[in-house]
């Protein structure tokens, strides 16, 4: 199941120190049902804060969010909503099959017909690892199991706080591909924050990308690469286009200088 | 493997430490030796001889220091427990452990023992008192030091407080409650030693003071001796306890908490 999530006019302010700083700004967007949109901006822009409201880890100042009708906090109460941390934040004394099925632990239950924590570890690509412990795992392999955890109780919306954004490059973008595997396969709405644009792209049906803080939408932009998506389509005039349209929208005119162009063939004398 | 890198690691304490002993030996044979220092033959002799009463003293003040220790963990767990689920506790309690820590308990023992008689209550008490800050700190710390993202963890799963405490906060306390709990119960032996010279019909403490007292200095020494493997043993036990009970890789600043 997925649901639609509807931001109306949200803003957010933090106090610290009693000093307001203004988080995000009159942000408005609506989010289709099982879609995936990713969201970039700048650090301190206020995305992270932004997937807080929707999971319902922080209240917005102003504004409502409504996902699939409802308010978030009925949506978390009843766990319908996934979330995957920058950090993996794994319980180092369970092992992977028991961190996976925390939410269970928490919840009583499993999603009624739903997957078990060894389906999810297939899923991932984690088979012969259920018995490991955290520590005992990568980078990599620690965040696909943040990811089985949060998919546990199949939840309508899924939500990934720069989930590789620890990684090195080439487990970043194999990560990104097992991702777009999964998602497929669940067929939630989710929603990716990242400081990546090319990661941004390649994952997501749409772009929104935000302003410097306090946050606001620059730009929605609608990515025309089609799906299924690999790797190759990384060097289609199509997501370059793109890429470049978001690159201008994030650094305005100089952007060109800098903009990415498809590699040239190899010559070899 | 393993076996090899311990010896290594263990050796040159052992080494110095003989080195030391035999020197004092030569120094004593030589006649150098201040007389209240004891000869390490002197001292082993005393630790022999005697009946057993170095033992028969030693149970009655591990004993009481056993209980002591069993009644300021009760107090700080119990304690703990208060300030984390009721906040406007918190710092009622934080005050309070730091005013037990002050205490003197050298000028407290008698005073309790005017109070209790030279039976073993006191030497609870003083040894509950010395126990009681390391393990309350220990726990204190332990419940705050769970990260930010694991409570943003419990609150998107829904846990209730009490799931949150026994699923996420309890786990990453145990580190820091051992390194509390291993100091305590060394604590806790020494200050039923305290209370003991204060005033006690028997014990290793009013052993001590009685050698003392009738310038019996290998006695003395002895009883120091006796003294010091018991609370080295103490906080081994309690380390082998935790090796059995935190059997995850913890953060540095977990294990050197106190």
């Amino acid at each position: 199941m997925s649901l639609e999530i509807k931001i109306d006019r949200v803003s957010m302010t933090y106090t610290i120190e009693r000093r307001v700083v203004p988080a995000l700004d009159s942000i408005d967007v609506t989010i289709q049902s099982g879609s995936f949109v990713a969201i970039v901006g700048p650090s301190g822009c206020g995305k992270s804060t932004l997937l807080r409201l929707i999971a319902d880890i922080l209240v917005p100042t102003e504004g409502t969010i409504r996902i699939g009708g409802r308010q978030p906090s009925e949506l978390r109460q009843k766990r319908q909503i996934g979330f995957v941390f920058q950090d993996p934040t794994l319980l180092p004394w369970r092992n992977v099959l028991e961190n996976i099925s925390l939410p269970i632990a928490v919840a009583g239950t499993g999603a009624p017909g739903g997957p078990s924590a060894t389906d999810l570890l297939d899923l991932v690509g984690l088979r012969g690892f259920g018995e490991a412990r955290p520590a005992q795992l990568s980078g990599g392999m620690q965040q696909r199991v943040a990811i089985a955890r949060a998919l546990i109780l199949q939840p309508s919306v899924l939500l990934l706080d720069e989930p590789f954004g620890a990684l090195d490059e080439i487990t970043r973008q194999r990560m990104n591909v097992e991702l777009l595997r999964i998602w497929t396969q669940t067929g939630t709405t989710a929603i990716l924050v990242t400081h990546s644009l090319s990661e941004a792209i390649f994952m997501a049906d749409r772009v929104l990308v935000m302003s410097e803080r306090p946050g606001r939408i620059l730009a929605d932009i609608k990515v025309p690469v089609t799906r299924p998506r690999g790797l190759d389509q990384m060097a289609t005039a199509a997501f370059f286009e793109t890429v470049n349209r978001a690159r201008q929208v994030l650094f305005g005119q100089g952007a060109d200088d800098t903009s990415p162009r498809p590699p040239s063939p190899v010559t070899v004398a | 493997m393993r076996r090899m890198n311990l010896i290594l690691k263990v050796a040159p304490a052992l080494a110095t430490m003989l080195v030391f002993l035999a020197a004092v030996q030569m120094l004593w044979f030589a006649g150098r030796l201040p007389i209240t220092v004891a000869p390490p033959s002197a001292i082993i002799g005393a630790l022999i001889s005697g009946n057993g009463a170095l033992w028969f003293h030693l149970q009655t003040t591990l004993v009481a220091a056993l209980l002591g220790f069993a009644v300021c963990c009760a107090a700080a767990i119990i304690l703990t427990l208060v300030a984390h689920f009721v906040p406007l506790l918190r710092d009622f309690i934080n005050n309070l452990a730091v005013a037990i820590y002050a205490l003197p308990l050298i000028a407290l023992a008698p005073t309790l023992v005017i109070w209790f008689g030279t039976g073993p209550t006191v030497r609870v008490i003083i040894a509950a008192l010395a126990g009681f800050y390391p393990v309350m700190v220990g726990c204190l710390q332990g419940l705050q030091a769970t990260e930010s993202a694991g409570r943003e963890l419990m609150r998107v799963l829904a846990a209730s407080p009490w799931q949150r405490f026994r699923l996420l906060e309890l786990p990453t306390a145990m580190p820091f409650v051992f390194s509390g709990l291993k100091i305590s119960a060394a604590s806790a032996f020494l200050g039923a030693i305290v209370a003991e010279w204060t005033g006690a019909e028997r014990g290793l403490g009013m052993f001590m003071a009685y050698a003392l007292f009738s310038f019996n200095v290998p006695q003395v020494w002895a009883a120091m001796v006796v003294c010091v493997i018991t609370a080295l043993a103490s906080y081994l036990a309690v380390a082998g306890i935790e090796r059995v009970v935190v059997t995850w890789d913890v953060p540095e600043q977990a294990r050197g908490a106190l």
